[in-house]
């Protein structure tokens, strides 16, 4: 099982690489929900991440328009793709911009909700992708089933705030249309929501160009479930958006030593939870109700 | 021609969708569906729902869109195979499981559920090319890449015209499972995106207006022409959690704006239309995605109630003319007051209703209670499955 992780910091890439296999770069026209956009050192940091025999992913998670995807493909041109390890795809349409560079074998496909069993996870076998990532609104049990029927690599989200919600819109910017004043909040990763019956936590909210985007204020963690997954997963990944490079190093030597450092979530005060690893969400919601 | 596709939460929902208009309906059955709240369709309401259909020249599609986990599997080949039995003319599906399954085991025909989000022509042409023969447009596009699409692809396109609308990507969103523990996927989405919440920067509440997700409904009667034009092969209305008032008022809404556009080639009066829908229980709508990116117009804040009117009060069975009542189905209270007889087959007519008895003969001022069959004195002809509504704000 291989851990890779975004980068907040080009001065950072060092460190990272030191503990993780490989990282997730991304540029905010093509993709969502980014750590950082490292913009003309992008180029640099694959060459780097490259040369140290590690393994570079880049981030092609939006929905696409037509006219979008013709820009992924001019775009896909004029980067080193034989240096990058994978192309991680929320939309489908990406495969045919994939098929025409010959980089199909690259594909990652990440529509996060939908990979729910078998069948839907190794449905574009047949298009000999790299790799899609399980869905994380399923049950360790139903990971570990998936896995032992895997047709390409695991991807796996393992580490992080999660993603509850992703919209085209554009709704920090509407809010404040609304309120008839100036929006300062675009791209602003300082942001949550609360909600008055569910006071204990609060939830991230960011508004980039691809849209809005809120996720669980909890940490997502998989320290249960390591031993399990290990058998399964090819690669797991650790986010630190709203978090930072420290913390993704630490966090991976922490699953690579199967340690938890409790100082290190006391620090940046966090409250962990299993997302749906070991308790399945239902169609009415008897459980939590 | 333009298909007309609505909503119907039970069978009696599909028949008054078919008679106040549409070509087509979306039914749920008992598995596999989204909308686990309506009341959905079993085999028995299925072949007869497909019986009423067909002897009308109509089609039923049925929705199997729900995006399974491992042990949700079970049952389907055997599901599918009741749907092609009852001959339903289509499923409407996004999990690869249940399209392929439907495609390896029965004749049904798939249709791609806007769960996948289809925005471009590669999407489209991957599920046409994998077998389906229609695929749903996400709803998060405008007016140009729907024409766009259409017109580049060899798939039937389908497009929402009136109803809710997902705040997020349709099929992508995990709020109702995360925060109230409903799968949105299978059936369970709870409306998260319409609660409201605080607004808070680095601990600190920075408004005291909610904030929230939620969207305006779409309308979109002056938009309707520029998609037959473009060639959309279905035009779909969605709620099927809806009231029978509420399908029958946007249902015939559309079907006359449709029919008007057909036969004189343009719409003489749009604001007619606009007026038609007043009429149904509705949050309020605006034009989505279809002219561009959603502004402050199209985002719903400070109100997330839709408007209960009660105006539907009575469904008419059927019309002596010999005495000239009709036997009524009442639905919410009315007096002797003004009513309007609402019809699929013609304009609207009112009536002073000055003679109503209850089910012993027995003269009364008021039909106080649902679902009771009363008869009402109307002075014209009306016919069954018209709708008697009174003035209500």
């Amino acid at each position: 099982m291989k851990f890779i992780t975004t980068l907040h910091k080009y001065e950072n890439l060092d460190s990272i690489l030191e503990v993780a296999d490989g990282i997730i770069l991304g540029q905010v026209q093509f993709a969502k929900t980014l750590t950082n956009d490292f913009k003309s050192l992008t180029n640099d940091i694959i060459h780097k991440v490259h040369h140290c025999q590690k393994e570079v992913f880049l981030l092609l998670n939006k929905i696409f328009t037509d006219k979008e995807l013709k820009l992924v493909k001019d775009y896909l041109k004029g980067l080193p793709v034989e240096m990058i390890t994978g192309f991680i795809g929320a939309d489908i349409g990406l495969l045919s911009v994939m098929d025409e560079l010959g980089l199909t074998d690259k594909f990652v496909y990440n529509p996060e909700t939908l990979l729910t069993n078998d069948v839907d996870f190794n449905d574009l076998s047949s298009a000999h992708i790299k790799g899609a990532f399980v869905s994380k609104e399923i049950t360790l049990e139903d990971i570990l089933e998936i896995g032992q029927l895997k047709k390409y690599d695991l991807f796996y989200f393992g580490h992080g705030h999660m993603s509850m919600f992703y919209s085209k819109r554009q709704m920090l910017q509407t809010f404040k249309d609304y309120k008839n004043e100036a929006n300062n909040l675009h791209q602003d990763q300082n942001l949550r929501l609360s909600e008055a019956k569910r006071l204990d936590e609060t939830y991230p909210i960011l508004e980039d160009d691809a849209g809005t985007h809120v996720f669980r204020g909890h940490i997502f963690n998989s320290f249960k479930a390591l031993d399990a997954l290990s058998s399964v997963v090819d690669y797991f990944v650790v986010d630190s958006l709203f978090l930072d490079d420290s913390y993704a190093g630490k966090i991976i030597l922490m699953y690579r030593e199967g340690i938890i450092d409790k100082t290190l979530i006391e620090t940046y005060k966090q409250t962990l939870h299993d997302g749906f690893l070991f308790d399945e969400s239902t169609i009415k919601g008897e459980k939590n109700d | 021609m333009t298909e007309l596709l609505a909503p119907a939460g039970d069978l009696n929902k599909l028949k008054i969708a078919i008679i106040y208009g549409a070509d087509a309906v979306f039914i749920g059955g008992k598995a596999f569906s989204l909308r686990a709240n309506a009341s959905n369709f079993t085999t028995e309401d299925l072949i007869e729902g497909c019986r009423f259909a067909h002897e009308r020249g109509k089609k039923v599609y049925v929705t199997t869109n729900v995006i399974p986990h491992q042990k949700d599997k079970a049952g389907l080949i055997e599901y599918l195979k009741t749907l092609e039995t009852a001959k339903v003319d289509a499923i409407i599906a996004a999990s690869p499981l249940i399209i392929n399954t439907a495609l390896a085991h029965t004749n049904l025909e798939v249709h791609i559920s806007t769960q996948q989000s289809a925005l471009n022509i590669p999407t489209v042409n991957y599920w046409y090319n994998k077998g389906a023969t229609r695929v749903v447009l996400g709803r998060d596009i405008d007016l140009e890449g729907i024409g766009h699409i259409t017109k580049n692809v060899d798939a039937e396109i389908e497009a929402f015209i009136h109803g809710g609308m997902c705040a997020g990507y349709s099929g992508r969103c995990a709020l109702s499972n995360h925060l109230t523990n409903r799968d949105a996927n299978r059936g369970g989405c709870a409306h998260t995106c319409r609660w409201f919440f605080d607004l808070t920067k680095d601990g600190k509440k920075i408004t005291d207006t909610p904030f929230s997700m939620g969207s305006k409904d779409l309308s979109a009667v002056n938009e309707v022409t520029t998609l037959i034009d473009m060639g959309v092969a279905s035009l779909k209305i969605e709620g099927r959690m809806k009231s029978l008032h509420y399908i029958a008022t946007v249902v015939n809404t559309y079907r006359r704006i449709i029919d008007e556009y057909e036969v004189t080639g343009e719409i003489k009066d749009y604001e007619a239309y606009a007026k038609m829908l007043t009429h149904a229980e509705n949050r309020e709508t605006s034009h989505g995605f279809f002219h561009g990116l959603p502004t402050k117009d199209q985002q719903l804040y400070e109100k997330r109630s839709e408007r209960v009117m009660q105006n539907f009060v009575g469904l008419v069975l059927d019309y002596d003319h010999a005495t000239q009542y009709a036997t009524v189905e009442t639905k919410n209270v009315f007096l002797l007051e003004e009513l309007e007889v609402f019809s699929p087959l013609e304009a609207s007519k009112t009536f002073m209703n000055e003679k109503m008895m209850d089910s012993n003969g027995e003269l009364i001022k008021r039909a106080a209670r649902a679902k009771e069959h009363i008869k009402v004195y109307i002075p014209f002809e009306v016919h069954p499955f018209d709708m008697l509504r009174a003035k209500r704000t």
